[in-house]
């Protein structure tokens, strides 16, 4: 189920917040939450949903078995490597054995040791219909179950946590289920760290100004997901439909953009739901994004970027790794490590590992020689180049192959290139879609926000409240943004047809 | 987000944020409780609504089950209309952007059907390879030169696209590079072979100098032809049987007129913005009355329709038409212009059919957009043999149709109860039984008896058997059948059975038995002859 569904605003939530006000204690509120969220994450997966049960499980039994550990003054090492060996094998299994597999097949091939491929897991291993039909894609690829790099990563980090003592021990494995299949950041992030919530698991409160203030910061996510993400995926998705010998670079560019706003406000407007959502039921996640169009360097990106993400690199692999108290060598071989698996995270194909490598370059060359100079330059010299930077690299996370993606890298710096008669700039963008696109280029700034709190400022009262015309204003426009993103959310069902009658 | 310090002000504030939300959320469920689904469903979008699904009987249904949950919702949630009118509205008047990719909005009240690459086609980005070229003259001859074997003619006719006749009022955007597909045809056509593909699109471009404000030759926020377009294309039809069939009638505009159609075609109904536009839909029909077709008068306008009208128009061809969406606009009028006018909807040479209708003048009407998908026309002609085999068991003995009252077969007592269907048909409803029970063939169906074929045309329920034997009770009485219980599938079923003797001389019984029930639609007897048109 999806936040941007009339399935999910009609009938989900409405039951979830009924039951969640209507219920007494934080306990049954936490049943209800757990039950919801299992139905919210079965609804998408009803039967591989399964696996996020075998992972709470495991990862109850690994805290207790490493807080244990623990507390005999005994080696975590055992627990640890174990979770960390059934979660990964979950994500390996699911997420990457289709992509190992046609790997291990083209070389098999190539090297003359196999002469079938055998790509496709389904035949590799011989599964029944019924349950290729649940495990496996119409192609015979393994199906990949929804969230399941969100909810390993987070479970994991419970565990990790508990070895290292940071963070403590959740003997209720209810309480454990609703920290990881808790459904506002099940699907999309943001990855909440067990010792940010656990506290609030146990008990938080929920009053009017708190739920006020979620119901707007989900209506903004919701507006930014389905107002301006969805509108500039409909240019990227055309565009990138165009074979790149026939792009323009104006066209090739125009794509770009309407990607790199579709892919923040996709993102951000689901963390912003998420974080929404958890202002509803008395939770506080932790900001996903904060304007990383903005940034001046990638180093400064990444601070901005997926926030919870790049933290439990950092924290769970960089800086095991040793992070940068191994001499400079070590620190850009970690760097580069992290990226490269912070891509594959994203998606099991080389597109994305490219795309790992690519931000992991940039990050070793800030830091050993690019990064002082960077500084020197003028700002806007300097946000220039992040914002090139980044588009160049989402060409590489868009592009279905690497030839693709270097197909329209050439589209987009080659003077002259493709037939401009061919793609005319208002067949792929009229009048909604540069709304879109200016709206978001406008919204991925914070320059409206920063102009808004100056004004703000002067206009407070002098008991230091905001006058009343100004709050009436900005909640009337949120809830313009609410009904027109709701009409859109309606016509996810408009499905017209021209044969059938007349 | 403001962070202010709390004030009763504040809080009626914050009471109204939540309020409203819960507003929105809940204003859809309270509908659901005081409009019936049927109003919010979607029948502007030409579809069948989602069924609800039933509950999962096995794994796999069980994962397909949510899905199938959610789309069912998705047709019927509360104010399901309210929101995609307003979506529309917002779509069409502050945007001009089309609320779904299958609309391409022109100038203010034109609007255009967004087909399968039919903006490329348009723009003249669809080039036809050599090899595509070669692939359609193989397959348009090879349709002209199996009827030929069976002295059917053939006419390849193409109805326009609107953007092709109106290109004026498509978006500018959308601008023209090379020639369509159809222009492309054409010249492949005129160079390369003898078949002949009746183009429209000269006469629309003539007659478009015609135009008044308000009055074209297709409708604005349609696909189809008005009356006056439709006359275009049943004047170039009727034309073209004039040619091969001298003496027959050519339509004359005095002789047609406009009439408003229950039905629409308009695309801003579909598009939820039919209070804000109402294009009248109108057909053309003879100005002397029309006349009901004889078989398919319940037919639903969708592909695999099937309509019969029949006429006593002297010298005039008897027409079968592959058709699509744009037949419907001028059936009525091309009608009285043939001696028996059959209309199949779909784009595949259905053989049988042909062998069913027996015309002299197979048409193919397609619209311009299909032509983009070459293989939508691929024919493979059967070979030689077959095609002189029962299905084109040329001579006509005979036909019973419902509409023939007081002729119909004799129909055992046995098989009651014995239901007749419909006021005006006389469609048989035939309870069968695993007995055997007696339908005689009118006598008119037996002619003098030799290698006599049967057709009967019955509907069935889904999982109705049927054994058909049949006997001739003459000099000598012979008996035949293949002795084997088919499964009808479910609708229209055509059932072919071969009496092949030469000495048959007397009454036909048919022997029936089975499961179920079927109506009975029509029976015939045809007389097999070779291909040069000798009995064997």
């Amino acid at each position: 189920m999806l936040f941007s569904s009339t399935l999910f605003l009609f009938r989900f939530l409405p039951i979830v917040l009924a039951g969640c006000f209507l219920l007494r204690g934080t306990g049954a509120r936490n049943t209800w939450l757990l039950l919801a969220s299992l139905v919210f994450y079965g609804w998408g997966e009803p039967v591989l949903g399964a696996l996020m049960l075998v992972s709470i499980a495991s990862n109850w039994l690994f805290g207790l078995w490493a807080a244990r550990a623990r507390s005999r003054g005994a080696s975590v090492a055992w627990p640890v490597a174990s979770a960390v060996a059934v979660n990964l094998s979950l994500l390996v299994a699911f997420k990457y054995s289709d992509w190992l597999l046609g790997i291990a097949s083209d070389v098999a091939v190539g090297c003359g040791w196999a002469p079938q491929p055998f790509a496709q897991v389904a035949d590799t291993l011989g599964l029944s219909p019924e349950l290729r039909a649940v495990l496996c894609t119409e192609t015979g690829s393994i199906r990949l179950p929804i969230g399941i790099s969100f909810f390993t990563f987070q479970a994991l980090s419970y565990v990790l946590d508990v070895a290292r003592g940071e963070a403590r021990l959740q003997r209720n494995p209810l309480s454990l289920g609703l920290y990881v299949a808790l459904f506002p950041q099940l699907v999309a992030g943001p990855i909440v760290r067990y010792q940010d919530v656990a506290d609030q698991i146990d008990a938080r409160s929920v009053d009017l100004t708190r739920l006020a203030s979620g119901i707007r910061r989900f209506v903004i996510g919701l507006g930014k997901k389905v107002l301006i993400a969805n509108v500039a995926a409909e240019i990227a998705d055309r565009v990138f439909a165009v074979p790149t010998s026939q792009l323009t670079p104006s066209l090739a560019w125009l794509g770009i953009v309407a990607y790199t706003l579709q892919i923040y406000f996709d993102f951000s407007g689901y963390s912003d739901m998420a974080i929404g959502l958890g202002h509803m039921f008395g939770f506080h996640f932790l900001e996903n994004f904060r304007y990383p169009y903005v940034a001046r360097s990638i180093t400064e990106f990444w601070r901005r970027w997926h926030i919870s993400l790049s933290t439990w690199f950092r924290d769970y692999l960089y800086i095991p790794l040793g992070g940068n108290r191994r001499g400079k060598a070590r620190t850009y071989f970690n760097l580069v490590t992290v990226f490269a698996l912070c891509g594959l995270w994203h998606g099991a194909s080389w597109s994305f590992l490219v795309w790992g490598l690519y931000h992991g370059l940039f990050l070793v060359l800030e830091r050993a020689a690019v990064g002082e100079r960077l500084e020197r330059t003028p700002r806007a010299l300097r946000h220039a180049y992040v914002l090139l930077a980044v588009m160049i690299g989402w060409v590489f996370f868009r592009a279905e192959t690497l030839d693709g993606a270097l197909g329209y890298l050439a589209a987009m710096f080659t003077p002259g290139h493709g037939d401009a008669r061919l793609h005319t700039f208002g067949s792929f963008a009229a009048r909604l879609q540069w709304t879109a696109l200016i709206a978001g280029a406008i919204g991925a700034m914070p320059w409206v926000r920063a102009i808004a709190q100056r004004l703000l400022a002067q206009a407070r009262e002098p008991d230091g409240a905001l006058p009343t015309r100004w709050r009436v204003a900005a909640d009337v426009a949120l809830a313009g943004v609410l009904l027109v993103a709701t009409c859109e959310l309606a016509a996810g069902s408009y499905n017209p047809f021209i044969y059938f009658r007349f | 987000m403001h962070v202010a310090p709390r004030t009763p002000s504040s809080k009626r504030h914050d009471l109204a944020v939540v309020a409203f939300f819960l507003l929105v959320l809940l204003a859809p469920t309270l509908d659901e409780l005081v409009r019936e689904r049927g109003e919010r469903e979607p029948v502007h979008e030409l579809r069948a609504p989602y069924e609800r699904p039933a509950p999962p009987n096995d794994l796999a249904e069980f994962e397909r089950w949510p899905g199938d949950w959610e789309r069912w919702y998705g047709d019927g949630f509360g104010l399901r209309d309210a929101f995609l009118t307003a979506h529309s509205a917002l779509h069409y008047f502050v945007f001009r952007n089309p609320p779904a990719p299958m609309f391409v909005v022109g100038d203010p009240g034109w609007v255009f059907y967004r087909g399968s690459l039919s903006i490329d086609d348009f723009r003249g980005l669809v080039r036809l390879s050599k090899q595509d070229r070669k692939a359609w003259i193989d397959r348009l001859e090879a349709r002209r030169d199996y009827l030929a074997k069976l002295g059917i003619r053939y006419v390849f006719a193409v109805a326009p696209n609107k953007e092709s006749i109106y290109p004026e009022h498509f978006p500018a955007c959308y601008t023209r590079v090379g020639a369509t597909v159809l222009d492309q045809l054409v010249r492949t056509f005129e160079a390369y072979s003898d078949v002949e593909i009746l183009d429209l699109r000269p006469a629309f471009l003539a007659a478009k100098a015609r135009d008044r404000d308000g009055d074209y030759l297709y409708t604005r926020d349609g696909t189809h032809w008005t009356p006056r377009g439709a006359f275009l294309a049943v004047r170039a039809l009727t034309e073209r049987f004039a040619r091969d069939f001298p003496g027959a009638p050519i339509a004359q505009r005095s002789e047609l007129r406009a009439k408003l159609s229950p039905g629409t075609d308009s695309l801003m109904l579909q598009m939820y913005l039919g209070r804000w536009f109402a294009e009248r839909s109108e057909t053309l029909v003879p100005i002397d009355g029309e006349r009901p077709p004889v078989a398919g008068l319940d037919a639903s306008g969708a592909p695999g329709r099937h309509v019969v009208y029949r006429n006593a128009t002297p010298r005039a061809p008897h027409v079968l038409v592959f058709h699509d969406s744009f037949m419907p606009f001028i059936e009525r009028a091309l009608a009285p212009y043939t001696a028996e006018l059959t209309l199949e909807w779909t784009r595949k040479f259905d053989l049988a059919a042909i062998a069913e209708a027996h015309p002299d003048v197979v048409i193919d009407l397609t619209v311009e957009r299909q032509l983009v998908d070459g293989s939508l026309f691929d024919f493979r002609p059967p070979a030689v043999d077959a095609a002189l085999g029962f299905e084109h068991a040329r001579e006509v003995v005979g036909r019973w149709l419902p509409s023939d009252a007081g002729v119909g077969p004799e129909v055992d007592p046995a098989f009651r109860p014995v239901t007749i269907v419909g006021e005006r048909s006389g469609v048989l409803r035939l309870e069968l039984a695993n007995e055997p029970r007696r339908l005689a063939a009118p006598a008119a169906l037996t002619g003098d008896g030799r290698n006599l074929r049967f057709k009967l045309v019955v509907e069935a329920p889904e999982g109705t058997q049927l054994e058909l034997r049949y006997r001739c009770l003459g000099s000598r009485v012979a008996e035949a059948g293949d002795g084997s219980r088919r499964e009808l599938r479910r609708g229209r079923n055509i059932l072919y059975f071969d009496f092949d003797r030469a000495d048959i001389d007397g009454p036909i019984e048919l022997w029936l038995s089975g499961t179920g029930s079927v109506l009975l639609r029509e029976l015939e007897t045809r007389r097999v002859v070779d291909a040069q048109g000798t009995r064997k």
